[in-house]
């Protein structure tokens, strides 16, 4: 919206010629950024205080026994706060993107959808009063895939689709310059399985305070930053990225949830007294996956998210293979975040590991846009 | 297509009905009954049958089943008419080949019994369930959908839970009669009545003496019937060849045993069993078997005692005869029905259940009769003459009301078009059929235990039947089944049910090495007996046994040292260390022990080496860890020293001396939080204090 007001008074009115920096990415990149930290932290205390007046508290799984073993310690009390992020988020993006754009729609889109279907899931396990009867399963995994597809018919689709047309179908490869294949009509499930894969290992590391918070942020950055090369003519070409126009407004929606993320992790941080839930955490996986297809970047998720790719990995190991199939246990307990604690670390020292282990992942992201 | 058939539809049966005028029409009523496949669906049938025949000699009655299903020599010798169609059981799972094979038969016993019908042209179609039925019924269906033919259906169902085929054809039943009350809720109310199981008259005019007399049996001798269902049970033929020796010891015994059905193979295996037993000499004059019996109710008024499966019309059968009975309900039934049966007729005295047991054999768990017990229940019983009496006449009371008397009354209202009067049903007989699904078994034993305070407080049937479950459980080829366990289950619930019989069985479960396939080992996974099922029988079955003895010991030991999975070794160890059985071997192996890779499994030796070892082994092995990079392991430490000083291992001033080596530097804290912790600790004190003053 702003970029629009701005617009107009920089072309009708003389004092307000300033407002031209409206045009720049990097400017309304910046200033969404500081506009969803500053109103995650002023909103923060009155949402978490809201959430736990109308009785929107986690009631989370004792995975160490910890509490109910003769330790004599008070569960710790945490609110829903995905909602707050999931706002702050849609309102920032909607103040200084251009809206009208395709990469826009697609994303927000996405964000809402699967914001509310964390949403659904979260208030099931509060009505019930319990964390594993929230949506089953096979629903939650059904209607990421219905959805998913949809918009993978609308992105191969040539009048739908917010990409140059040629590109839509290409798959690329991180240290590659060139796509290695066009996948055609194969994009579609490929497409389905990126962002439900994605969608669902953000909400599987989102176990500890903090954890998932700072490798999202991480990933946005990065994201942004590939995002803003492929906007630019110049910069595409001369890094031999594909040039897709209007893919900028990506890189603002990125530093957006990277303020948003910072400002969250400001009430996140442990001990927290809020948490994103299955809202904020499916809401930014779905995000995130949905960003990677429009900046064309899907496997570079695997480098960057690793730290999430390693704790879907440890469930699917641990559950799928290990439990269903062959009877034993590869991990103390599933996801791996879990495993650690059972193994005796301080949650702090994991989340901070983890938070190191996603920097470098985010650095070695970063040099695949020259080394290639 | 459907304009096509309904015009095509049309003309045959102007052409049929023009038939039949030249014929001269109909006067007597015709009747087709449809069903079989066992025994329990063919004997209603018959009951029904032959009641109409005695009120009604002029009716028409025709059955129809398949060529070598039991159907096809009982109706014969009950002198009904019978027709033959092809049918096959509708196949489980989802094979292709097989559901096409079935499709491709279906419609040829669909063909055959349209023919079937438009020839004889029933009035009333009676339905006994068993997928024999399945041709005519569907049959019927596609007629009725064509207008080409309408008769009444009155569809039968014997059992607690219904077959499929019942579950169908239901919608275009005009009446389904149930046996039992918990039935109704799978059909439409307003077709649903409750008629329990027919029985045929002869079984009511039977009397003990002529009975014995026709069959030959000494008057003076107490007859044991023993039976396995029509189908035959080859566990009950088994286990009576074993107990037959010590049975006949009894001078005054005489056995009648109906063998059932048996593949030639069967019979041959069972005669060499036989006469492996017993002298063919000695059993002349008491003992006595055949493979089938035709008049059912002769055997049954020459009894004294039966012996038989927990099928709903054999229990019927015996109520109507007045005979005790000691049932054994197969363990394969669908939903658990036969012993749900079995412990009601328990419940009114009128017999005793045996269960099945499991046992290891042959490098698996195996369901099986006890003999010895067939032994000592059947001799028990018969010794018992007062309590034979009480029985007899516990199930003579069971069965008053006259189920076929009812059923022919409702098919003559059907047949004259009134409304069908439907009969109440009796909500409150669900709490003892219930049978409780795998996954909810162990909540609903533990919650059970509970309301009684104590495992010893439960009534001993049930628990005999809790153990029972756990048996069946233990047998299962499936150890898991989504969202527990089957053979885990029964683990757990021989745990909790301190069973203790079964402590050996679970030893060889425990130390079994047979390997799973290539791809699995691959992947990480060991033995055919999982890992997680291996740590269960460790953890919650033979640490709630909790008995200390040196068998369990040594597999204790063996599966410490060379279980492939670090779960089942920690658990091992720990369990270990509780039963706390100090000899120097043990020591030896908790040492060898030590050098086990996982940290885990180390931190619990380390707490068993505290437990059991003497003080200088302790001190000498515990010292290599004062500096270990793992605080876990310190930690280990440490209680082992607390352990070893509340022996009395190691004096206070040691303890001293070896805490201060420890080193601990911190890596590990626990949250706290001041304000929850006082919110719920004053609760606690405002809620105790208001129950003491509602107390009071």
């Amino acid at each position: 919206m702003l970029f629009y007001l701005g617009n107009y008074l920089n072309e009708t009115v003389e004092i307000f010629s300033f407002l031209r920096l409206v045009d720049s990415i990097i400017f309304r990149a910046l200033s969404g950024a500081l506009t969803a930290l500053v109103l995650t932290i002023l909103l923060g205390d009155r949402v978490i205080l809201y959430m736990y007046k109308i009785g929107y508290r986690d009631n989370p799984r004792d995975y160490l026994n910890f509490y109910s073993s003769g330790n004599d310690i008070a569960k710790p009390i945490k609110t829903y706060g995905g909602p707050l992020l999931v706002g702050v988020i849609f309102v920032s993006s909607v103040l200084w993107c251009k809206v009208h754009t395709g990469f826009v729609v697609a994303c927000l889109t996405s964000f809402v959808f699967f914001g509310i279907l964390g949403w659904i899931d979260d208030s099931m396990k509060v009505r019930f009063g319990n964390s594993d009867k929230g949506l089953s399963e096979k629903k939650k995994l059904g209607l990421q895939i219905f959805y998913c597809t949809a918009f993978g018919f609308i992105y191969i689709s040539p009048y739908l689709t917010p990409l140059p047309v040629e590109y839509a179908t290409l798959l690329y490869v991180p240290f590659l310059k060139y796509p290695i294949t066009n996948l055609a009509w194969f994009y579609v499930p490929f497409l389905a399985f990126t962002i439900t894969a994605i969608s669902n290992s953000v909400n599987i590391a989102d176990g500890i305070d903090g954890l998932a918070i700072v490798p999202v942020a991480f990933v946005m950055g990065v994201m942004g930053v590939f995002a803003y090369i492929s906007s630019h003519a110049r910069f595409a070409e001369f890094l031999i990225f594909p040039f897709m126009p209007g893919v900028g407004e990506i890189a603002v929606i990125c530093s957006v949830v990277f303020g948003a993320c910072l400002g969250f992790l400001w009430f996140n941080s442990y001990p927290a007294n809020v948490i994103m839930g299955d809202t904020g955490s499916m809401a930014l996986g779905g995000l995130l996956g949905t960003i990677s297809v429009l900046v064309k970047q899907e496997f570079l998720f695997v480098i960057v998210g690793g730290v999430f790719v390693f704790e879907a990995f440890s469930v699917i190991l641990q559950d799928k293979l290990g439990v269903k199939w062959l009877g034993r246990r590869f991990f103390s307990r599933a996801p791996v975040h879990h495993h650690f604690q059972q193994r005796g670390l301080a949650d702090t020292k994991i989340v901070v590991r983890f938070w190191i282990v996603a920097g470098i992942l985010a650095l070695c992201g970063l040099a695949t846009v020259k080394i290639r | 297509m459907i304009f096509l058939l309904d015009h095509f539809g049309f003309s045959m049966c102007v052409t049929v009905s023009k038939k039949l005028v030249l014929f001269g029409g109909q006067t007597s009523v015709k009747y087709l009954f449809t069903g079989g496949g066992t025994g329990g669906h063919i004997y209603p049938a018959l009951a029904i049958a032959d009641e109409i025949r005695r009120q009604k000699p002029e009716a028409e009655i025709l059955f129809v089943g398949r060529k070598d299903k039991l159907e096809s020599r009982v109706v014969p010798n009950q002198k009904f008419e019978i027709k033959f169609v092809r049918s096959l059981p509708f196949p489980r799972g989802w094979s292709p080949v097989k559901l096409l094979f079935f499709a491709g038969v279906l419609f040829m016993g669909i063909l055959q019994s349209t023919i079937i019908l438009m020839r004889f042209r029933p009035k009333m179609i009676i339905g006994t369930g068993g997928y024999v039925s399945a041709p005519i019924l569907f049959a019927y269906g596609f007629l009725r959908k064509i207008r080409l033919f309408r008769s009444k259906v009155f569809l039968y169902e014997p059992n607690a839970c219904p077959g499929l085929l019942n579950k169908v054809s239901a919608r275009f039943a005009d009446c389904v009669g149930v046996g039992f009350d918990e039935t109704a809720s799978w059909f439409d109310k307003g077709t649903v009545a409750k008629v329990g199981y027919p029985v045929r008259r002869e079984f009511k005019e039977s009397d003990k003496i002529k009975a014995r007399t026709n069959l030959g049996i000494d008057q003076s001798r107490e007859v044991v019937l023993v039976l396995g269902g029509s189908g035959g049970s080859r566990a009950i033929n088994q286990a009576l060849f074993s107990a037959l020796p010590r049975l006949i010891k009894n001078p005054n015994i005489f056995v009648f045993h109906i063998t059932g059905n048996r593949s030639d193979s069967e019979t041959i295996a069972d005669e060499t069993s036989l006469s492996k037993n017993i002298n063919q000499s000695n059993i002349e004059g008491f003992y006595r078997q055949v493979d089938y019996v035709d008049e059912m109710s002769q055997v049954y008024a020459a009894a004294d005692l039966i012996v038989c499966r927990g099928g709903a019309g054999t229990l019927t059968e015996l109520g109507v005869v007045g005979r005790p009975s000691i049932v054994i309900p197969a363990s394969v039934a669908a939903d658990d029905h036969q012993v749900a049966n079995a412990r009601q007729i328990e419940m009114i005295g009128a017999g005793k259940v045996l269960y099945e047991k499991a046992r290891w054999m042959d490098g698996d768990i195996e369901i099986y009769i006890d003999p010895k017990r067939v032994f000592e229940i059947v001799s028990d019983t018969l010794n018992d003459k007062e309590e034979l009496k009480k029985m007899s006449f516990a199930a003579l009371s069971s069965q008053q009301t006259d189920n076929l008397k009812l059923i022919v009354e409702l098919l003559e209202s059907m047949n004259e078009g009134k409304s069908i009067a439907i009969s109440k049903f009796d909500p409150s007989s669900k709490s003892l059929r219930v049978s409780v699904a795998p996954n909810e078994i162990l909540g609903w034993v533990e919650n059970r235990i509970e309301q009684c305070g104590g495992l010893s407080q439960l009534p001993r049937d049930e628990i005999n039947y809790y153990c029972y479950r756990a048996d069946r459980m233990l047998a299962s080829s499936a150890w898991l089944e989504i969202p527990l366990g089957v053979r885990n289950v029964g683990v757990k619930l021989v745990g909790l049910l301190k069973y203790q019989q079964h402590r050996q069985t679970l030893l060889h479960v425990l130390l079994d090495k047979k390997p799973v396939n290539r791809l699995k080992r691959s992947l990480g996974g060991d033995y055919l007996h999982n890992g997680i099922l291996r740590r269960n029988i460790i953890e919650r079955g033979l640490t709630m046994l909790g008995v200390r003895d040196v068998n369990t010991q040594l597999a204790l030991e063996q599966a410490l040292l060379e279980d492939p999975y670090f779960e089942v070794r920690s658990a091992a160890a720990r369990l270990l260390g509780q039963l706390s059985l100090p000899n120097a071997k043990s020591e030896d192996v908790l040492m060898r022990a030590l050098m086990d890779g996982s940290a885990v499994v180390k931190v619990e030796v380390l707490a068993a080496v505290g437990a059991v070892a003497k003080g200088p082994t302790i001190l000498s092995t515990v010292k290599n860890y004062y500096q270990h990079p793992n605080w876990m392991l310190r930690m280990a430490v440490v209680q082992t020293l607390e352990t070893a000083h509340k022996r009395g291992e190691i004096e206070a001033e040691q303890l001293k001396y070896e805490l201060q080596q420890i080193h601990s530097i911190s890596s590990h804290f626990e949250p706290n939080f001041l304000l929850a912790n006082r919110l719920r600790d004053l609760t606690k004190q405002a809620l105790s204090a208001i129950d003491q003053s509602i107390g009071e």
